[in-house]
């Protein structure tokens, strides 16, 4: 050894062959890069859940749970069948349950002034809401706010008209108690809008906000709920059949919004000739008239802007006589959805965006047992019609299968003097929740 | 006995300046000496050549520079037969004596045959008229006292031949045979107030000590003034001035007097050391306490001291007490020192001081300046002082992002927050209400880091900041003292420092925020110094290094368990090797090791359940701060991996200097270890970077950062081919080929640390590590909550949602290292129902594991927010982009802390003792009889020995 250490060729030899052995070790235990794994969300069923229906006086209520539920001061077993009544209280009411939980209603009014179906989602309390729709110049427009929680709610309600932004004193730091509920005409905050594109915002609290929209005469419906502002926007659900389409976008920005635009119809995916884009200044609502571009077919609307946007789309049926229907932007179905008032002349509209996607339709009838469900392939960037068969009121619940999926609902009664239309964009359903998997680490307190 | 024989010695220390003048004046006396031997000191300004040439090479003795005064004349003396009747005229190199001094002194001694000690009256070398000494006393304190007024000229007032308590070695006649007999100077006293010593024995064995006034000389006190750097011992010059007036006083003093003294000069410091503070000068008032603190704390050397210089003490005191000061002095100089400061002077006394001991404005203050910047000049111009500044630079350039902010975290580091008081709370308390709540002892580092913050005034941001970014030259520091024992010369000592320094491993530990690994890189070459003493120092030293070692390996543990394992696999193989030969070595190195072992014990024990925790260090473990699959040639080139390293052929220089000590005939054996310690360090690094580990208290699973075993691997190459530069000189004469090889291996070798160094100032600190990291907790969560209420903070993450629990503020360093509780889990699910929005119990489980708050931190994730507020059980606080905050609905349920573990005070206790204990036994000087050792000890760049004047 103390040989091999004075030589001086032996001591080199000795130590590049140990950084040989080294680098050896060291790149046969290399690992291969990997990234961390991200933790996907499980899927799991929501605990409870309370809904508000804004103003259900006179009007048919559905609810359709999955466990003891309340409805108002009553408990009521929705376990699987769908629960329905007429409610006589004025105000909003209450309607919560251990476990999912889907409610709405609606009203079928064939003569006066009040003529048409209408129908609206008993919507959880939320901090931000958004209506796209026709303005007090337009219609009588009635905004419903309920604070069901037990703190006070402190709510903001930005309006945009067709001509910017409608400033009034009156629309800011408006207080509602707890168990308190508050109607407000908008007519009394943007008298001259033709079209309307609100937000209600709450700085504490929530609310659970909704509006009626009364077309004097040429129908009656609830505005659904919009997505908030969001730079790719898609407003499914658009009926097929005669009648004028008005798509309405509001940039609520600060910036202007050039929109392109894209229908999905049962033919194809396409750009309307004329309309490919519509610019929207900031602050306020553009109107882009469809009624040739779509040609009567059930369709769904592809927005995108570099600017967030939301947007609705007006339905009118033909004829003399007619009824107004409303849809909005909507998410995709990924946790299914459900409607809990349907009747007779429902159907969904059914489009697969990015690739083909499939759902299962089930359902659900007010007595007897539910009829076996259904899946529905539909291919890609296609729009389709759903006819759902039933006797007398039932409940639908739509399950994603694969791809995505956007979708409404709408119920169209023809009547001698003339047609009765509602539509409601299928919004996620409050049945299942995304668990994220969180993990405890210190390193939270570091940017 | 007409014409006695006279011995001259001028003993010379870096005084050329005065040297010609003084020489010139001991050549030329009307009565000239019958020798004059010349003693330099180590001089470094020419003092020798002068000193050879005036007095002929062979009568000048060369001595080292650690030599006192006392030392140098003795061995002069050492050297010449005594002749009877011999006289010995001491001069230093900064006295010029009147041409007639030495005859004037020799017919007082003739005048009076008792007499064995005469001095010449002393006046200033600028100021030639100014009367500088007289004769000197001293009072009960050990104040000096020459009786003269400030700035009082010579007019002749004081003339004729007086007895006096003590003349100065300056000028000084001696009596051969009187100094023989008592001894000579004492060399433990090295300085100031050895001529007292001297005299007061002389007087004790019956003889006299004259002053004679008649003869003049012209004194420069250039050590006392500060002219001259003062190499005698590492100490301020002002302290060891009290330090040996005290001294002096108390062993000369007979045993009856000693206690009152004793008192006094205790009362005297403490009310010293106050007006000092009151003045605002907190340096001279240090001086003072140390310097008591230092007689005090050994009380041997003072009994040993008292023992030599028992004969005659008791007798003589009576002569001597007549003429020590007179007791009213004290009040006197009480009163000016009052009045000076009242009028604005400062503190400056009228008499009995050397000028600059204490230095007062408004005496000679642009020769005083001149003298300063001197001074700062030599200080500044000595190798290590200039590396450790150009390192400060680089590193002050490099961290231009870091610098000011007001809070420094990032990657590894917890925002800094809190105090030393908030540390040594969260240390000594036996259960922690931090997050969850947690009875496990705080990791010990915590410990030294609010000791730290304690002697930085509280202020734990400066002790971080200090640590972590100026680890770069406080690692080159510790590199270039801890070798220079084994390395002496210098330019090789400085590579090594700068390379050391500018490693892949401090830029990396730095820009990662790892105080751990920036903490025991700066400790590592004290190991190796520490290490290497043990092993091969005499057996006293060996031992103390291996306390020393221990202590110092026991602080490293607790910042990086991995130091331990590391250096004890080293050591072992060290003392399988070395034991044999050396008595001693085994158990020293057993101390070494069992110290850390012993001192953490109870911290320790947690690694047992888990081992591979060892791989961590203080701080946080997070996947950004590691390379998943560090590269082979990243391992071999000493580059850890993770965010701010350079290019990994950075370091190529240093492999090749390495490998080219490997063709060298000599140091065979060291070339071996080193490569040995280099290829251990690597190979270490390899397996610790494949391990993956997931923390204790929570996080991702990620690999080990392998920094420090890549520090042990570069230090074992560095040492190796810095110990076999000194070959290079050698080669470069030998010509050819060789010359080119040499001088291109220097060149190599130095473009490591200069492009290391260049490479960090132009990509400045690269990695999370911020100045002004954001405090994640929002402001009305620490507003509102009340004590013991619990908010989980949410942050989206590149791996998903994290959460972490917290009490109202950020985590102080090291508690986020605490094991996670057991509540984790159900807090996770809890949360995560939140998030979801499923509804349900979630809230209400929260609250009842005494969770208030839910907070988001920024930036804000709009998901997350967005599913917050839509939680009827959340009652939102406030919301913004940074951050967000949710009061749960219903209120908390007071969580109570267990009871305390009756072991953690006594073990707590026991601790802090062994760590005291350890201290004091690594103590230089501690156990050591006599001074020379204790200043070898002393870890400053060793300083020793001005000669001459004071």
């Amino acid at each position: 050894m103390k040989a091999f250490v004075e030589s001086r060729f032996g001591l080199v030899l000795l130590v590049l062959i140990a950084l040989g052995a080294l680098y050896g070790v060291a790149h046969m235990t290399r690992p291969a890069p990997a990234r961390p794994p991200v933790a996907q969300p499980r899927k799991v069923a929501v605990e409870s859940v309370r809904t508000v229906c804004p103003a259900p006086r006179g009007d048919k209520v559905s609810v359709l749970g999955t466990g003891p539920t309340k409805v108002g001061s009553a408990t009521v077993d929705g376990r699987g069948t769908l629960w329905r009544k007429t409610v006589k209280d004025t105000g909003p009411l209450v309607v919560s349950g251990a476990g999912g939980l889907e409610a709405g209603h609606g009203a079928r009014v064939t003569k006066g002034d009040e003529r048409g179906l209408s129908g609206v989602r008993c919507t959880e309390p939320a901090a931000t809401t958004w209506l796209v729709g026709p303005g007090p110049s337009a219609a009588k427009v009635v905004l419903h706010l309920a604070n069901a929680d037990s703190a006070p709610a402190v709510a903001e309600i930005l309006l945009y008209s067709g001509e910017g932004t409608v400033a009034t004193d009156a629309a800011t730091g408006i207080v509602i108690k707890p168990g308190e509920h508050r109607d407000i005409d908008l007519k009394t905050l943007a008298p001259s809008a033709t079209v309307l594109a609100v937000g209600v915002t709450t700085t504490g609290g929530r609310l659970a906000v909704a509006a009626r929209a009364s077309l004097d005469g040429r129908g009656v419906d609830w505005l659904p709920a919009s997505t908030p502002p969001a730079t790719r926007v898609v407003v499914p659900g658009i009926p097929a059949g005669g009648g004028r389409r008005d798509l309405l976008v509001a940039a609520p920005g600060e910036t202007d919004a050039v929109v392109r635009v894209q229908a999905v119809t049962e033919d194809g995916a396409y750009a309307m000739k004329g309309r490919e884009t519509v610019e929207v200044p900031a602050g306020s609502v553009a109107v882009l008239e469809l009624t040739s571009g779509l040609d009567g077919q059930a369709a769904a609307l592809v927005l995108t802007s570099e600017v967030p946007v939301v947007a609705g789309v007006i339905i009118a049926g033909p004829g003399e006589r007619q009824d107004v229907a409303f849809t909005a932007g909507t998410a995709p179905l990924d946790l299914g959805s459900t409607v809990a008032d349907n009747g007779k002349g429902s159907k969904l509209v059914l489009t697969a965006l990015n690739g083909p996607g499939s759902v299962r339709v089930q359902i659900m009838p007010d007595k007897g047992k539910p009829p076996a469900a259904f899946t529905v392939d539909l291919p890609a960037s296609r729009t389709r019609n759903v006819k759902l068969k039933a006797k007398g009121p039932f409940a639908v619940v739509v399950t994603p299968v694969s791809g995505q999926v956007y979708g409404g609902r709408v119920t169209a009664e023809r009547l001698k003097s003339g047609l009765l239309i509602t539509a409601r964009p299928l919004a996620p359903a409050r049945t299942w929740a995304m668990l994220p998997t969180l993990t405890g680490s210190p390193a939270v307190v570091l940017p | 006995m007409t014409r006695p024989p006279v011995t001259a010695i001028v003993v010379t220390h870096d005084g050329a300046r005065w040297l010609g003048e003084s020489l010139q004046a001991v050549l030329t006396q009307t009565r000239p000496a019958d020798r004059v031997v010349g003693v330099d000191n180590g001089s470094r300004d020419g003092s020798a050549d002068v000193l050879r040439d005036a007095l002929g090479a062979g009568n000048v003795l060369a001595m080292p520079r650690s030599t006192g005064f006392g030392a140098a004349v003795a061995e002069a003396l050492g050297k010449l037969p005594a002749v009877p009747g011999e006289w010995v005229w001491l001069v230093h190199d900064d006295c010029a004596p009147d041409r007639h001094a030495l005859a004037a002194l020799l017919a007082a001694a003739k005048r009076d045959p008792r007499a064995a000690v005469l001095g010449p009256k002393l006046r200033d070398w600028l100021d030639r008229r100014l009367l500088l000494e007289v004769g000197v006393t001293v009072d009960g304190t050990g104040r000096r006292d020459t009786g003269l007024e400030a700035r009082e000229f010579d007019q002749g007032q004081y003339d004729g031949d007086r007895d006096v308590l003590a003349v100065s070695t300056a000028g000084m006649l001696v009596r051969r045979d009187v100094w023989d007999e008592v001894g000579g100077l004492d060399p433990t006293l090295a300085l100031f107030r050895d001529d007292l010593d001297l005299c007061w024995r002389v007087r004790n064995a019956g003889h006299r000590v004259v002053n004679v006034r008649s003869a003049v000389a012209w004194h420069a006190e250039a050590a006392a003034r500060r002219r001259r750097r003062i190499t005698a011992s590492g100490d301020h010059p002002r302290r060891l001035d009290r330090r040996n007036a005290m001294f002096v006083i108390m062993a000369n003093l007979p045993f009856r007097a000693l206690p009152w003294a004793l008192l006094r000069n205790v009362v005297a410091s403490v009310l010293r050391t106050l007006l000092l503070l009151l003045a605002k000068q907190p340096a001279n008032a240090y001086d003072e306490v140390a310097a008591l603190g230092s007689i005090l704390l050994h009380p041997g050397r003072l009994i040993r001291a008292r023992r030599r210089r028992r004969p005659g003490r008791k007798k003589g005191y009576a002569a001597v007490r007549k003429l020590l000061a007179p007791r009213g002095i004290a009040y006197r100089r009480l009163a000016d020192l009052v009045q000076s400061f009242l009028s604005g002077e400062g503190p400056v006394e009228s008499a009995g001081r050397h000028h600059a001991v204490l230095a007062g404005p408004g005496e000679a203050d642009e020769v005083l300046l001149v003298d300063e910047s001197g001074f700062v000049k030599r200080f500044l111009s000595r190798p290590g002082v200039l590396l450790v500044l150009a390192l400060t630079v680089v590193a002050l350039v490099a961290e231009r992002s870091l610098l000011g902010g007001e809070r420094l975290g990032g990657g590894a580091l917890v925002p800094v927050e809190g105090g030393a008081a908030d540390l040594w709370r969260f240390y000594t308390e036996p259960f922690h209400d931090t997050g969850l709540g947690s009875a496990a002892w705080a990791p010990p580092y915590v410990a030294v880091l609010a000791g730290l913050s304690t002697v930085f005034l509280g202020k734990t941001w400066l002790a971080v900041s200090v640590l972590l970014l100026g680890a770069v030259p406080l690692a080159g520091m510790s590199a270039y003292l801890a070798t220079r024992a084994i390395i002496p010369a210098v330019p090789p000592r400085i590579w090594l420092a700068a390379t050391y320094a500018l490693l892949p491993v401090a830029t990396g530990a730095v820009a990662s925020g790892r105080l751990g690994t920036a903490v025991v890189f700066v400790l590592l070459p004290v190991y190796a110094a520490l290490g290497i003493r043990v092993l091969s120092g005499e057996r006293r030293r060996a031992r103390r290094a291996a306390w020393g070692l221990g202590l110092l390996l026991a602080v490293g543990t607790a910042f990086v368990p991995l130091v331990y394992p590391l250096f004890a696999l080293l050591g072992v193989l060290a003392v399988v090797a070395f034991g044999g030969v050396r008595r001693g070595v085994v158990v020293s190195m057993g101390i070494a090791l069992a110290v850390p072992l012993v001192v953490l014990f109870p911290w320790l024990q947690g690694f047992v359940a888990d081992p591979g925790q060892v791989l961590l260090e203080a701080g946080l473990h997070q996947p950004s701060l590691v390379d998943s699959a560090l590269a082979p040639e990243a391992l071999l080139t000493f580059s850890p991996g993770g965010p701010g390293l350079p290019p990994f052929w950075i370091t190529a220089g240093l492999i090749a200097a390495a490998l080219a000590a490997l063709l060298m005939r000599r140091q065979r054996m060291i070339v071996a270890i080193g490569w040995g310690v280099a290829l251990y360090g690597v190979l270490a690094a390899i397996l610790v970077s494949r391990v993956t580990v997931t923390p204790l208290a929570g996080g991702q699973a990620a690999r080990a950062w392998p920094g420090v075993p890549l520090a042990f691997a570069a230090t074992g190459l560095l040492v190796l081919a810095a110990l076999t530069a000194h070959r290079l000189p050698e080669l470069r004469a030998a010509g050819g080929l060789r010359k080119a090889g040499a001088m291109g291996v220097a060149a190599v070798a130095f473009t490591t640390p200069l492009l290391a160094a260049g490479h960090w100032m132009a990509f400045g600190v690269q990695g999370p590590l911020r100045g002004s990291a954001p405090d994640p907790v929002p402001a009305l969560a620490v507003v509102e909550s009340r004590a013991g209420e619990r908010t989980v903070l949410l942050r989206r993450t590149a791996e998903g949602i994290g959460f972490t629990v917290l009490r109202r503020r950020t985590p102080l360093l090291g508690e986020s290292e605490l094991p996670a509780a057991g509540g984790v889990r159900e807090v996770a699910t809890a949360a995560a129902g939140l998030v979801a929005g499923r509804g349900g119990a979630d809230a209400a489980k929260l609250a009842g594991l005494g969770v208030a708050y839910v907070a988001l931190a920024g930036p804000v994730d709009p998901e997350l927010s967005k599913a917050l507020v839509a939680q009827p059980d959340l009652v939102q606080v406030s919301l913004s982009e940074t951050s967000g905050l949710w009061r749960l609905a219903m209120p908390p349920a007071r969580i109570q802390a267990p009871p305390a573990d009756p072991l953690h005070a006594p073990l707590l206790w026991g601790q802090a003792a062994l760590v005291l204990l350890v201290a004091l036994l690594a103590a230089p000087g501690s156990r050591t009889a006599d001074a020379a050792d204790a200043h070898a000890d002393v870890p400053v760049i060793a300083g020793p020995q001005p000669a001459g004047a004071r």
